[in-house]
Formats: C-alpha cells, sequence, structure tokens
C-alpha cells in the first residue's frame, strides 16, 4: 500500500518534468534535453558556488587540523539550504494536498499518506544536501589524502541530516496548522509565524561567527564543558577523526526529533489534515455595492488570490521583506557601511553602478507573475468564460507584481541614495533602472509561467515553488543582472566610464521590457486562450 | 440563439465531437443528452470559447465564437459540471467580481443578487469564503453568477448535480423564465426524467456523433426518453 502511494507521487512529480504542461503530452525530446540541461546548470551553479567556499575552508582547516570545523561547517551549509528549501513546503505538502480527502476516504492508515508525502519532502531535502555534500567531500580529498573510515561517517551523516531538517520543517507546518485550524486569518497568522521562525533563524545564523570563533578557541574542550554547542563539535569530529561516539550521538540528535515528530504527526494528521473548514460563520449584511472597471476588478482578484495564501505570498514574496530590511539596515548601519566603502577604494560611480545591480538582483527574488498562470488551477475556466482581454488577464498580473515591487526597490534606491550620496546622473539611474528591471522580470516570469504551466497540481506548493516556471525566472532574471556586472568588472571596468555603461545597459533592460510586453501582448495572450 | 454548424474537436487521434451541427432557438430549453465522454462537456465548452476546435463554425446571436469570442461572452453565461471557483473569494466577493466583469450598475447588481440568492437559498451564506461552501453550494453560487449579468443564452453543464430539491425547482423555475423572456438555454444532463418534462428540444450524441434531436415529441414519440436513449445506446446505461 505504501509502495502504491509512492508511485503516486512519484509520477506525478515525474510528469512536471516529462509531460507537456499545456496538453498534458509528452515533452518533445528537445523540450526534455533542455530541460534536464538547466537543472544540470543549476546544480552546477550550485556545487561550484559551494565548491569555491569549501576549497578554501579545506586549504585553511587541514593543515591546522581543524577537520572537524570543516564538517561541522558543512553540516551547518546543509541544514541551512534544507531547511530553507523545505519550510514552508512542508505545511502545503502535508495538510493542504488536494488529495487528502480522496485517500482519507480509503482504507489506507493516515501515518501512510503521512509517510508517503514525508519521503517526497525528504527526496527534496537530500537534492539540496547533494549541493553542499558533493563539493565539501571533493575538496576535503582534495586537500587531504583518501581515509575510508572519513568517507563511511560522511555517508552516514548525509543520510541522516536530512531528518533533523524534516523534523523541523515538519513540526513547524504542524503548529501552524494546529493554530490556525479553527481561525478565519490563516493567512495572516501564517505568514506572521513565517516570519518570526525565518526572522529567528537568520538571527542565529547572523552570528554563526560568534559560534564558529567560539569553537575554533576552546576547540576539543567543547565537547565537555559547552553543551549548547557541543553538539556542533560532536558532528564534525564525528566525521574528521572518525570518532564512533560522536556519530552514534550526532545520530540520536538527528533521528529522534525526526521520530517523536513523525509520531505526534501520525497521531493528529486526520484531525488536522480535515481541520481546515470549521471557523466560525461569518453572518451577510446586505450593504451598498460599488462598480468598478474590469481592469480593477481583475487586479482586486489577483491581489486578494495573493493576501490569501500564504504559500504564495511567503514563496513568491518573501523577497519584499528582505528589500525593506536591506533598505532599514542601509540607514542603520551608515556609519559601517561607508568606512568599509572607503577601505576598499571605490569611486563614487562604481559604488552607485554596485548598488544597481545589487538592487536587480534582490528584486530577481520576487517572483509573483512567475506562477501566477498555474496557481487559476482548475479555475482556469472562469476567466477564459468571462468577457475579458486575455492581454487584460495578463496586464492584472503584471500590475501585481510592479505595483508591491517597485515602492519597494524604490525605498532602497532612496536609502542608497541618503547613504551614498551618488553622483546626479547616478542617482537618476538608481532610481530608473531597478525600476525597469523590476518590469522587465515581472514580463520574463509570465513569459516563462505561459510556457510552462502546472494547472493539475495537487497542492498550491507544486505551482508556487516546483515548477520549471518559477526556476527559470529565477535563473533568467538573476543572470540578467549578474552577467552585465561580471562582464563589466572584468573586462571593462576602466575602459569605459561607468555612467555609459548603466546608460547602456538600462537601454537594454528598456528594449527588453519593450519586446517581452510585445509578445505577450500577442503571442502571450494567444497562449492563454488555447491552455486548457 | 445558438449555431453549431459542423463541429468537429480532435484530441489527438480521436475525434471527440465529429461534425456536430445544431440549432437552438430564442424561447428555447434546449437538453443534450449522452453517455460519459459522448463530447457533451467538450461542445458545451466549445460554445462558450474556453476550448478551440478544428472545424465547423458556432455563431452565437450571430456572431462567431471564433473570430469575435470576446462579443460572444458578452451574451452568454456558462455553468460548469464541476464549479471549481475562488477559493480565495467570499460568495458575495465573487458575486460583485462577476458583476464588475459585466459591467452592472450597483443598484442592479444588489436586486439581482437579493433575488436569486433568495430564491435558491444562498443568502444566509454569501458572506462566506467560497472554500467553506460545499459542492451544492459553489453550484448555487455559479448559478446566481449565471443569471446576475443577465444573459441571452445560458450554457450549463449537468447544472443540477448537488443541488438540493428545493434549489433544483427553483433553478427550474428559473430557467423556464428566462426563456419566456426570450433567452435560450442549452444544457447537459444524464437526469431523463428533468429533461423530459422541462425541455422544449433535446438532440442525444453519441461518440462524438449526433444520434437524433428535435422536439420532445419528435424524438420520444409515444415511448418514454429513457426507453429512446436506451433503444439508441444499445441497451446500455446513461
Amino acid at each position: 500500500m505504501f509502495k502504491a502511494l509512492l508511485k503516486t507521487r512519484m509520477t506525478a512529480f515525474g510528469a512536471l518534468l516529462t509531460s507537456s504542461s499545456r496538453s498534458g503530452n509528452r515533452k518533445s525530446k528537445i523540450k526534455s534535453i533542455a530541460i534536464a540541461a538547466l537543472i544540470l546548470y543549476t546544480c552546477f551553479v550550485f556545487m561550484g558556488m559551494f565548491g569555491m567556499y569549501f576549497d578554501q575552508l579545506a586549504k585553511a582547516f587541514y593543515p591546522a587540523n581543524l577537520g572537524w570545523l570543516y564538517f561541522t561547517l558543512f553540516g551547518l551549509s546543509a541544514f541551512a539550504l534544507m531547511f530553507i528549501g523545505s519550510i514552508f513546503t512542508a505545511k502545503t505538502q502535508l495538510y493542504e494536498a488536494k488529495d487528502n480527502d480522496l485517500l482519507l476516504s480509503m482504507p489506507i492508515p493516515p501515518k501512510y499518506i503521512l509517510g508517503s508525502r514525508m519521503v517526497m519532502l525528504m527526496i527534496l531535502n537530500f537534492a539540496f544536501e547533494l549541493f553542499v555534500a558533493l563539493p565539501a567531500i571533493v575538496m576535503w580529498f582534495r586537500a587531504a589524502p583518501f581515509d575510508a573510515g572519513l568517507l563511511i561517517s560522511f555517508i552516514v551523516v548525509f543520510l541522516a541530516l536530512p531528518f533533523l531538517s524534516m523534523a523541523l520543517s515538519g513540526l513547524f507546518g504542524w503548529l501552524i496548522t494546529l493554530l490556525t485550524g479553527r481561525i478565519r486569518k490563516k493567512t495572516f497568522i501564517t505568514v506572521l509565524f513565517s516570519l518570526i521562525f525565518l526572522g529567528l533563524y537568520f538571527f542565529f545564523f547572523s552570528r554563526a561567527n560568534i559560534y564558529i570563533q567560539k569553537l575554533v578557541m576552546n576547540g576539543q574542550a567543547v565537547a565537555g564543558s559547552f553543551g549548547s554547542i557541543a553538539p556542533l563539535f560532536w558532528l564534525g569530529n564525528a566525521i574528521a577523526e572518525p570518532n564512533i561516539v560522536h556519530l552514534i550521538l550526532s545520530l540520536v540528535i538527528m533521528i529522534l526529533p525526526f521520530l517523536l515528530m513523525y509520531y505526534v504527526l501520525s497521531a493528529t494528521f486526520i484531525r488536522l489534515a480535515t481541520s481546515n473548514r470549521g471557523s466560525a460563520k461569518v453572518k451577510y449584511e446586505e450593504r451598498a455595492m460599488h462598480m468598478s472597471s474590469q481592469s480593477s476588478a481583475l487586479f482586486r482578484r489577483e491581489m486578494k488570490h495573493l493576501l490569501s495564501s500564504s504559500g504564495y505570498l511567503l514563496n513568491a514574496g518573501l523577497g519584499v521583506i528582505f528589500i525593506f530590511v536591506g533598505a532599514a539596515a542601509l540607514v542603520i548601519k551608515k556609519s559601517d557601511i561607508l568606512k568599509l566603502i572607503l577601505q576598499m577604494n571605490f569611486d563614487s560611480g562604481l559604488v552607485a553602478a554596485v548598488l544597481i545591480f545589487a538592487l536587480c538582483l534582490l528584486a530577481s527574488t520576487i517572483l509573483f507573475t512567475a506562477p501566477s498562470i498555474s496557481i487559476e488551477g482548475k479555475t482556469i475556466w472562469i476567466i477564459k468564460s468571462i468577457p475579458v482581454k486575455p492581454q487584460d488577464v495578463l496586464k492584472a498580473k503584471l500590475h501585481l507584481h510592479t505595483y508591491i515591487t517597485i515602492p519597494a526597490i524604490l525605498s532602497v534606491s532612496a536609502a542608497s541614495i541618503y547613504v551614498f550620496s551618488p553622483p546626479l546622473e547616478m542617482l537618476f539611474f538608481l532610481i530608473l533602472t531597478p525600476s525597469i528591471y523590476v518590469m522587465l522580470s515581472a514580463n520574463i516570469g509570465l513569459m516563462c509561467n505561459l510556457k510552462h504551466p502546472n494547472l493539475k497540481w495537487t497542492n498550491e506548493t507544486q505551482a508556487v515553488k516546483q515548477s520549471l516556471s518559477v526556476m527559470l525566472t529565477m535563473l533568467i532574471s538573476s543572470a540578467i543582472a549578474l552577467i552585465p556586472a561580471a562582464l563589466y568588472y572584468l573586462l571593462l571596468y576602466g575602459r569605459l566610464d561607468t555612467e555609459l555603461f548603466i546608460l547602456l545597459y538600462t537601454a537594454l533592460l528598456i528594449l527588453g521590457w519593450y519586446l517581452s510586453f510585445h509578445w505577450l501582448m500577442t503571442k502571450g495572450a494567444v497562449i492563454l486562450e488555447e491552455i486548457e | 440563439m445558438l449555431n453549431i454548424k459542423g463541429l468537429t474537436k480532435v484530441y489527438g487521434k480521436k475525434r471527440a465531437v465529429d461534425n456536430l451541427t445544431l440549432h437552438i432557438a430564442p424561447g428555447e430549453i434546449y437538453g443534450f443528452i449522452g453517455h460519459n465522454g459522448a463530447g457533451k462537456t467538450t461542445t458545451i465548452k466549445s460554445c462558450c470559447g474556453i476550448l478551440r476546435f478544428e472545424e465547423g463554425e458556432i455563431l452565437i446571436d450571430g456572431i462567431s465564437v471564433k473570430d469575435n469570442p470576446l462579443e460572444c461572452k458578452k451574451k452568454i453565461a456558462y455553468i460548469p459540471d464541476n464549479p471549481d471557483m475562488y477559493e480565495f473569494f467570499s460568495g458575495i466577493a465573487y458575486l460583485n467580481f462577476i458583476a464588475d466583469i459585466f459591467a452592472i450598475p450597483a443598484k442592479e447588481r444588489s436586486e439581482r443578487i437579493k433575488k436569486y440568492a433568495d430564491l435558491i437559498d444562498l443568502t444566509s451564506d454569501l458572506a462566506q469564503p467560497i472554500s467553506a461552501y460545499s459542492h451544492g453550494m459553489k453550484q448555487k453560487l455559479a448559478i446566481i453568477s449565471a443569471f446576475i449579468h443577465d444573459p441571452a443564452l445560458i450554457i450549463m453543464d449537468e447544472p443540477f448535480v448537488g443541488l438540493d430539491p428545493v434549489a433544483s425547482h427553483s433553478l427550474k423555475q428559473l430557467m423556464r423564465e428566462h426563456c419566456n423572456k426570450g433567452g435560450a438555454i442549452f444544457f447537459s444532463t444524464h437526469v431523463l426524467e428533468v429533461a423530459e418534462k422541462l425541455c422544449d428540444k433535446i438532440a442525444i450524441i453519441r461518440e462524438g456523433r449526433l444520434v437524433v434531436s428535435g422536439t420532445m415529441d419528435e424524438v420520444r414519440g409515444k415511448e418514454s426518453l429513457e426507453d429512446v436513449f436506451l433503444g439508441l445506446e444499445g441497451g446500455g446505461n446513461v
């Protein structure tokens, strides 16, 4: 029975990669190769990043006999990536799947339903962990001689670590579902708790340097005396030495919370998975009605959808929070930042250019349009049967993205202007360029989703997070910010005037925006009409 | 009002609808009957501009669905077989959305919502989020949203599924009133007794092809509609 459930989950996951999302037919060979290449490219980028990081660490830590610290940092990095990658997925995947009612009506033990969903989350965690683990072990053996015992311990930790991440994300999902089971403002509470949780998480990781310094300073003594930090030492030492006692202790710490979480979740699964309709009834009172235009009705529909879905809001819009935090941090840390800039000896034009690209990169984390077609799901018949132009539907989706993102990005522009007092011409670009970039990235998201919609999801996370269009949008949007910046820094700096380069970049963004908007209003509108 | 001429819709190699021709005149309630997978929903969705079709022509009030879908959609309302609706809206917010799309003035929309919601007993639930609605309540909401903009033609796919007996009775009443005012209704159903009592004309479709159509008397003669249908289907179930 469990195997059958797993097969269903695997088939659904496989269909995302092998079936054409618009027609349901199998993807062409070329498309499949393109998707495989894209996945390989993503792996290459992530592993390359971690590879460079671990290369530096291995070269420094192996000669200093700090192998345990190296593997502690591996554990922390892998855990961070897995946790961020799965925290918002856990709640929707476990409790809000559309097939929960169907499965619960069958003679299937709830623990099997829960288990099959957890296996899928576990696979996701392993995929994230692999991005860190592979570079970490390769770089270590490039700096140190091969040690079979170390490799075996490493593999054991690799297999066990996702259980800890699963325990925390599962527990988080359980708590939120429990708390919001019978209240009306589910989205608000979920978002609030998610932000508090993320805040605590980032607070802990922002202090990671302090903990690492503590670890380095106290070395082996940590194991006995520093109770709270000792598990980090055990984890690193379990691999580096490899110390069997520390390995067993680490395994207990990684697996025991998961078993407890699984026990609690299995016992409460039916109640929580079916409690989402229990909120108090709202009495209807007749009020005066107001007429509004089609375009504002369509925009309101998009906004309401966004605000009512914590999954959509958090996965697609978390960047907005980061942007506002970034703006506040710039103002608060003004003097420290200015000192740093002075040390780096950058001219003010270059500082402004760096800021412009940084703002664009920040904006690329906001993905409102990338899943906006997919989240229509089975309700797509409504916009297709009412007398609205597909162009107007698409415009409403673009407006949602730009009306939220541009003010956010302008707040950082304003903070940057206050902190750095850039030259007048760069001040103009600091406002204009990121705004154009936001409009272009909104178009890119919508284009990717029109080309790769997924209307047949069983939980909204599949549309919002685990979709090709979202992945493509992130890659393309970030490349549009990163590649020109790298190109300028590596090849053109000193040869081409910074202001002129930014002017050319902005002109290209405007051209890109115009062409993509034209595509959306012509071919994109036809695709929307044809989506079934 | 609705003219379907030689409609053909192909999925891969399968002809879901094959050269179908029908004419629904103003004032008519037209029933569309066929077994599961016969091509009823495909025909209905093609009429509403939801599905594109390969061959043939569909005209609504003389306007082509293919060439001018927007103008056609202004004249019709569609109620699907499975009313998946925006769960992020409340019932009243959804009706307001539909009213805005069809540019219904505030006073009229208020009156119409009250009239239809009272008639099919959904008024007290209008402030509830649609996510809390049962299948029947969603069906009722879809019915109100169809009648709210006073369309010339209403196209319904299995409209009675999930409705309680009172709402079902009210819907039949609304359908008749609508046609008495000069509107037309084209709907699919498996409930042959309803079709027999309610429809002015019916069409029976099998494997995408029209088997028989005409007034109720023309189709059934002295037999019951069930006998006619089972005879045409070779004794199979509906």
